[in-house]
């Protein structure tokens, strides 16, 4: 292909991979899951001290749930991890017993019910929660400060609640320069037939050999992030074996697909810095953080410098903008364990949760960290993305400070053949679609 | 406040600002003479007392009172004495005898008994109180309609009544009746159940003391207080109303407390707790009113502090003494009806007794509800449904120990009776279980530990409160009482027969009959069981109507006027001039009079007992209140089983009164009737009467019979079914009845007894898998027999391929010859028990070997030892192939395939397997290509492990790898394969992973904590090994994947 040297300018960009914190080198899994909690309401109580002093005063006590008993005050604050107790949550063990019955299971996408109930945790104890905390919007796993009183018997009655919020955020500098980055997600190699296409014409793009938005020229793309199911958006059907861990191998057209993955990359690699989140189905680790995919899979492009192989989450910043995102798991489990049915509102969620992923570890497979939570906010992103969602969509939210979060749900490009394009100037983001 | 509740002071705890109101509310100013008492019994007994001025009966000397407990509907305790009710018995006499004997017949008579008496230090002179003669008939066999005569001999004690039958039969006391052959009846009814059968009163019924007739005692009184009851009364035998629970507005049941408790000790290292060692160090109490949701009281006692507990109280005690007292201090004030707890009867409460008097605790053991009776234990033997058990009881006059594993173990059959398998079937929740040795570590450690464990503590009293909740069992139980007539407390203390008594003594009584005593004589006769047509083996794809006898036993006994009544002596149908036509001769051989000339007793109480289910269950119908609903289908059910019951009485020759003649000829009823059924269905249906196909019956067995009418269709088999059901119905005797009830489609019959089909009572859709007689619970089966058996079943009748079934055993059976079975399925459980720990067994040899390994960690007596078996050299005996799963897993030991495969799952599966494979089912199955493929694993112990150092080789083809090429992770040859080969490690890997965040987050919800450790050790949980063998699997995958090298090393570089 004949490419005039025009089209490979394309504006440079001050680029930083601010994911350290997901790359995780030492494995041990020896721990359990309850040091992340601990770790996780240690931080967030540091933070959720200063917003309780904030709104409500220093009057009131706070108290461990074990204390309350034995205050005397009619009011006071607790802070602690919520747990929603769900009879539909998958069971493993209810699994296992359910193999032997014989009535078929239905296939369950929200997990939901209303005999869900919810309580707070700390380090000893746990309350059930009544009064004004609804567990409907809420998963397991979000720290929080109560204000209420006790009950007794274990129960809790919550006048307000203080969620850690939004953190601090830089400012962003004024830029005049269209830069624009293109989220890309759910490419779906396996099912080449359904993409090829829609990956021609995204790379004639690219070039700047097809002009698809009136506005945008291509060459003020300046990166393509992948965020994720590059390799395939539906898990591999489960074939029933005795074991519970007996090895079951990697389909041939997976692998297959790892290659055209490569050599699609290498194409685009040419001209443009390219970031490749794993998803859920890609060949990574399963559970989170998932690692970058290993350099020996993609013999092709790895060869070029502009291929960035990064973690999901993946965390950067790009002229000072700092950009946050995963490639969907833990918006699509917050979905699914709520009744929150919008991908922007879980994500809106998340920043004033202050968490990345609170439904990790309970429903949403993670790793067992015991002296850190990498998933806690350390600041607030000016872009927040979730890959993989069924459709585009975009919002943008302001904290009580002023902040401001740009959100971004980025739609599988297997089932809506849509792309999205950030513009960095303004934080504009629209959708892009590769058949019309 | 009620003056009693202050005989326990609250015990010294930390400060708590919920101070629950643990007493019974308070009863008020009642005026006995103005108003009527109401209360449900619960318990009933009976003590020697003095007599009560103005009551019946003797009026000296000794006394009999019989004494009951109970409850208001305001949540009062009651205890109320009975007054003037005395033990009586009949014996047979000779016509000659007249009024005129019976006086100096009495005197003599108790002349003998009060001479009787060993040192009469009471002085007693009237042991005799009277001697009437009444007319009536022996209940057994037919004797004409003249009545006989009997004399009724009341006695003023109740030993009196042994002591008189033993001194009529061996000496002369009477002189004119010294020919005369003394018969005896009634004499070995003890005198609660003479009591509750002549004052007409059910179990857990309700008394009305009308105005007046009763009185209430106090301090000063001349009757003073006994119990630590709200209420205590007195009352004449004859002065009060018992409420049949029949009627509708007294078939409702008290609020009665229920007690739930557990203890913890602080045992040593690999000794099982003894109570002259080990202290107690918790007690968790949960109370609850019997049909409240919510919780009344949740406590725990604990020795040491403990942090505070959200949804409990802590009480905190320094000396486990004062924690003891309290705690009995604490039962005495919340006074419950009903103690519950799981294994209470038979750990809890002995070693709190046991342990009290170690400490030389003087008031501890006042834990019923008479003031000065202390509770003590003891042993007994008793024969119950579930077979002959050595009990330990102890006495809690007016409560009921009611132990929910008692309850399980005779309501439901499961492969394990520990309260997590327990949970786990019933509940469908485990329970985390904290391994006795770490218990002792916790106590040791600080405030927030103990806390640790007294929330678990506190799980184990709430869980059995759960239980009896869910299964409804006290419900049931309470109907029970109540249909059969008997205290509640035997239900679960004695076995069947007393129910059948207590219904056979109530209607003799009305008929005019005597129940004779019967002498012990073995018998050796043996009467034809039930069964069969003999099954016709197969897997059978048409639908297979089942017609069923509806409650048949019962109903042939009403049908043919089966009874002890009716029953005539081959020589005396003469002697009563007796016609053919008056005469019942049954296919056994025996005779039986016609309800014509005489209506039977058991028929007419089968009668009463069907229809009052019919009743029940049209009322159950109607019903909305959930409650009501709970208890009236305790009462249908209590119905029924009491209907079946009957027959077994009959035939129990250990028992009360067996009569072979009846039991023996309903069964040889049941097969004619049986038999008759087949002719009839393949005589009539059949296409010489112009039906499709001749229909054959392939099974017959008990009261059901299996019709193939070789249809194809659901709906049509279900309509011939029911055409059939009453075409053949008009052919017997009413109330027999042929009822239509399912079609199984498909049906597998394997054997007599075995059998599994799909069934269905609507055509549209299946009600469930039914299995009958197929491994399923076997307690010495591991569960992958369980699970294999359950999934080719579902293969063979829900998906209807048994070629998949086939495959599916195929591929087990291969997957197990590869070593590539979860070691959970593998494990088999044994108890050690006393008894077999010097024979030979696997799961004791095993426990010793562990005692070698780690002394403090020794299974003890008692336990359930959980083990696999492994491969050893071809010598080892099978006892030595035992080892702990633990230790397999951790050591990587293999696994005896070949010992699971032929000794566990080589048998049932054949079975289930022969009807459609036929004889060549073993071969097949066992010895195919599939079977020829084995892994070998290598242990990391034994006599080679030491020697062969391992190299490092390539992950594609296992050649060794190069000097200087050690760390990569493929050899040159397979380079350009490693993505290939790195995907196919990583696919297990994520695997690996996904198991691992399920198996921890349910062990993390199951414990009820996020925030904690999980400490859980609970072997009958299914995933505990597994959990063990993810991280293992996991630690040795992650080390496969890193020979890879970190994923970007790029990234690294710029990281560090």
């Amino acid at each position: 292909m004949e490419i005039k040297s025009e089209f490979l300018s394309r504006s440079t960009t001050n680029y930083v991979n601010l994911s350290r914190k997901f790359i995780n080198t030492s494995r041990n899994y020896d721990k359990q899951y309850c040091s992340i909690y601990l770790v996780r309401l240690e931080q967030m109580r540091q933070i959720l001290f200063l917003k309780v002093k904030e709104k409500w005063g220093e009057t009131i006590p706070i108290v461990k749930l074990h204390e309350l008993g034995e205050t005397d005050c009619e009011k006071c604050i607790i802070i602690g991890t919520l747990f929603k107790d769900q009879k539909l949550k998958p069971s493993i063990v209810k699994e296992l017993s359910e193999a032997n019955q014989l009535l078929p299971q239905p296939i369950i996408t929200n997990y939901t019910n209303e005999s869900d109930m919810l309580y707070v945790e700390d380090e000893l104890q746990r309350y059930q929660l009544y009064g004004n905390l609804k567990g409907e919007k809420l998963v397991t796993g979000i720290t929080c400060a109560l204000l209420g009183q006790d009950m007794g018997k274990g129960k809790f009655d919550v006048i307000d609640y203080i969620f850690p919020g939004f953190l601090d955020q830089i400012e962003r500098p004024l830029s005049e320069e269209n830069i624009f980055i293109l989220f890309l997600s759910g490419l779906d190699l396996v099912n080449l037939e359904r993409t090829n296409i829609l990956l021609h014409i995204l790379k004639y793009w690219i070039l700047g050999l097809v002009h698809l938005e009136e506005n945008v020229d291509s060459k003020s793309i300046c990166r393509v992030v992948i965020a994720g199911n590059s390799v395939r958006t539906v898990p591999e059907k489960a074939k029933p074996t005795i074991s519970m861990t007996s090895r079951v191998p990697e389909s041939a057209n997976s692998i297959e697909a790892v290659k055209i993955l490569d050599e699609f990359l290498c194409d685009i690699c040419r001209y443009i810095e390219v970031d490749v989140l794993p998803g859920e189905n890609d060949p990574s680790n399963h559970i989170m953080p998932q690692q970058p995919l290993h350099r020996c899979m993609f013999p092709k492009s790895s060869k070029y410098m502009s291929l960035n192989r990064v973690s999901n989450p993946y965390k950067f910043s790009l002229n000072d903008s700092t950009i946050l995102g995963t490639s969907g798991q833990p918006i699509r489990d917050i979905l699914r364990f709520s009744e929150i049915s919008c991908p922007l509102d879980a994500l809106e969620n998340c920043v004033k949760w202050g968490h990345l992923a609170p439904t990790a570890p309970d429903t949403l497979g993670c790793f067992p960290f015991y002296d850190n939570d990498p998933f806690i906010f350390d600041d607030c992103p000016h872009v927040l993305f979730a890959g993989n969602q069924d459709s585009f969509g975009t919002k943008i939210v302001e904290g009580p400070k002023g902040q401001k979060v740009c959100l971004v749900s980025i739609p599988e490009l297997a089932t809506t053949h849509q792309a999205c394009l950030l513009n960095l100037k303004n934080l504009d983001c629209f959708p892009v679609s590769f058949l019309s | 406040m009620d003056k009693r509740s202050s005989t326990g002071d609250s015990p010294p705890s930390k400060k708590i600002k919920h101070t629950k109101c643990i007493t019974r509310p308070p009863v008020g100013n009642i005026d006995e003479s103005k108003e009527t008492l109401i209360f449900q019994e619960l318990e009933l007994d009976h003590y020697i007392g003095v007599p009560y001025p103005g009551m019946p009966g003797a009026q000296n000397g000794p006394v009999p009172v019989i004494r009951t407990f109970g409850v208001t509907k305001n949540g009062n305790s009651v205890c109320c004495h009975i007054h003037g009710f005395c033990p009586y018995f009949y014996i047979n006499l000779p016509s000659s005898f007249n009024q005129t004997d019976c006086g100096p017949f009495k005197s003599k008579l108790n002349e003998a008994v009060v001479a009787d008496i060993k040192n009469n230090r009471e002085n007693i002179t009237d042991a005799v109180l009277a001697l009437e003669i009444v007319e009536g008939k022996s209940l057994v066999e037919y004797s004409g309609d003249e009545n006989d005569k009997f004399a009724k001999i009341t006695v003023s004690l109740p030993k009196f009544v042994p002591a008189a039958k033993r001194l009529l039969e061996n000496q002369i006391i009477y002189q004119p009746l010294a020919a005369h052959s003394f018969m005896f009846f009634e004499t070995n009814v003890d005198i609660e159940m003479r009591f509750m059968i002549d004052a007409k009163i059910m179990g857990c019924c309700w008394l009305e003391l009308p105005p007046g007739k009763w009185f209430k005692r106090t301090q000063f009184t001349t009757f003073t207080v006994t119990s630590r009851c709200q209420l205590e009364v007195d009352i004449s035998w004859q002065d009060f109303i018992a409420h049949s629970p029949e009627e509708e507005q007294w078939s409702d049941v008290a609020q009665f407390r229920i007690h739930s408790f557990d203890i913890e000790c602080a045992g040593r290292k690999g000794i099982f707790p003894e109570p002259n060692i080990d202290p107690i160090i918790q007690i968790a109490n949960v109370i609850k009113l019997h049909g409240e949701d919510d919780v009344l009281i949740r406590n725990v006692f604990t020795l040491n502090t403990c942090a505070a507990i959200g949804h409990a109280e802590v009480k905190c005690f320094a000396e486990e003494s004062q924690m003891l007292d309290a705690w009995a201090k604490f039962v005495r004030n919340v006074d419950p009806d009903i103690f519950t707890g799981y294994n209470i009867n038979n750990f809890d409460f002995p070693y709190l007794l046991d342990r009290a008097k170690h400490l030389k605790l003087k008031d501890f053991d006042y834990l019923g509800r008479i003031l000065n009776t202390r509770s003590v234990m003891k042993e007994t033997t008793t024969q119950t449904k579930i077979g002959k058990r050595t009990f330990k009881t102890i006495n809690f006059e007016g409560r009921v120990p009611y132990d929910m594993l008692v309850v399980t173990k005779r309501d439901f059959k499961l492969r394990s009776y520990t309260l997590n398998s327990v949970c786990q079937e019933i509940l469908g929740e485990q329970k985390e279980d904290v391994h006795y040795s770490i218990i002792t570590d916790l106590q040791n450690g600080d405030e927030q530990t103990r806390r640790r464990l007294a929330v678990y503590c506190i799980k184990d009293a709430d869980l059995p409160l759960r239980l009896l909740d869910h299964v409804k069992s006290f419900t049931n139980d309470v109907e029970m009482s109540r249909v059969t007539g008997v205290p509640i407390t035997s239900l679960l203390t004695k076995g069947e027969q007393v129910k059948v008594v207590a219904q056979l003594l109530r209607h003799a009584r009305e008929a005019g009959y005597f129940m004779p005593v019967h002498g012990y004589a073995p018998s050796t006769e043996q009467y034809e069981g039930a069964t069969v047509i003999e099954p016709v083996r197969g897997y059978y794809t048409d639908p297979i109507a089942t017609l069923d006898f509806s409650s048949l036993y019962p109903s042939i006994m009403i049908a043919h006027n089966l009874c002890y009544t009716t029953l005539l002596k081959p020589n005396t149908i003469e002697k009563f001039g007796l016609s053919e036509d008056q005469i019942t001769k049954t296919p056994a051989n025996c005779m039986f009079v016609k309800s014509s000339v005489r209506p039977g007793l058991l028929p007419h109480i089968l009668q009463h007992l069907l229809s009052a289910r019919k009743r029940t269950k049209v009322l159950l119908k109607e019903t909305k209140d959930p409650v009501l609903k709970a208890v009236l289908d305790g009462r249908q059910l209590a119905y029924k089983i009491s209907a079946n019951s009957v027959y077994g009485f009959t035939g129990a020759q250990v028992g009360k009164l067996p009569c072979l003649e009846i039991s023996g000829s309903v069964t040889a009823y049941g097969r004619t009737m049986i038999e008759q059924t087949k002719q009839e269905v393949e005589q009539h249906y059949c296409t010489a009467n112009g039906y499709e196909a001749d229909a054959k019956v392939i099974y017959g067995d008990t009261d059901s019979v299996m019709v193939n009418f070789k249809v194809k269709t659901l709906e049509r088999s279900m309509e011939l079914g029911r055409e059939a059901a009453e075409l053949i119905s008009k052919k017997f005797i009413k109330p027999i009845k042929l009822e239509f009830e399912k079609v199984y489609f498909p049906y597998l019959l394997i054997n007599k007894k075995r059998y599994a089909g799909l069934y269905f009572t609507n055509a549209e859709k299946y009600d469930k898998m039914d299995c009958k007689g197929i491994e399923t619970v076997r307690r010495d089966n591991c569960t992958l027999v369980v699970d294999v058996i359950n999934t080719c079943l579902q293969k063979l009748l829900i998906n209807r391929d048994p070629d998949d079934a086939v495959n599916y055993a195929k591929v087990v059976i291969s997957d197990l010859l590869q070593n590539n079975v979860d070691i959970s399925k593998l494990v088999i459980t044994k108890e050690l028990t006393k008894a077999d720990y010097a024979a030979k067994q696997a799961h004791v040899e095993l426990a010793k070997k562990m005692t070698k390994r780690d002394p403090g960690n020794a299974p003890k007596l008692g336990d359930r030892i959980p083990y696999v078996i492994t491969a050893a050299t071809k010598s080892a005996k099978a006892f030595e192939k035992a080892e702990d799963p633990i230790y397999v897993l951790e050591n990587n030991i293999p696994i005896d395939a070949k010992y699971y495969l032929e000794n566990q799952l080589s048998k049932p599966l054949v079975r289930i397997f022969e009807p459609i494979l036929g004889g060549n089912a073993e071969s097949i199955l066992l010895r195919g290509d599939h079977t020829r493929t084995k892994t070998l694993v290598t242990s990391k112990i034994g006599a080679l492990a030491a020697f062969t150092k391992k190299k490092e080789t390539c992950i594609g083809c296992k050649s060794v790898l190069p000097n200087g090429y050690e760390k990569e992770a493929v050899c040159h040859y397979c380079k350009p394969k490693e993505s290939a080969l790195y995907q196919q490690e990583l696919s297990h890997h994520r695997m690996l992973e996904d198991r691992f965040s399920q198996l921890f987050t349910e062990c993390q919800r199951c414990q009820g904590s996020l925030h904690e450790e999980i400490l859980c050790t609970s072997r009958d949980c299914p995933i505990f090994y597994i959990r063990k063998k993810v991280q293992m699997e996991l630690e040795s995958s992650n080390t496969k994947i890193c020979r890879f090298g970190q994923p970007d090393l790029e990234m690294q570089d710029d990281l560090f």
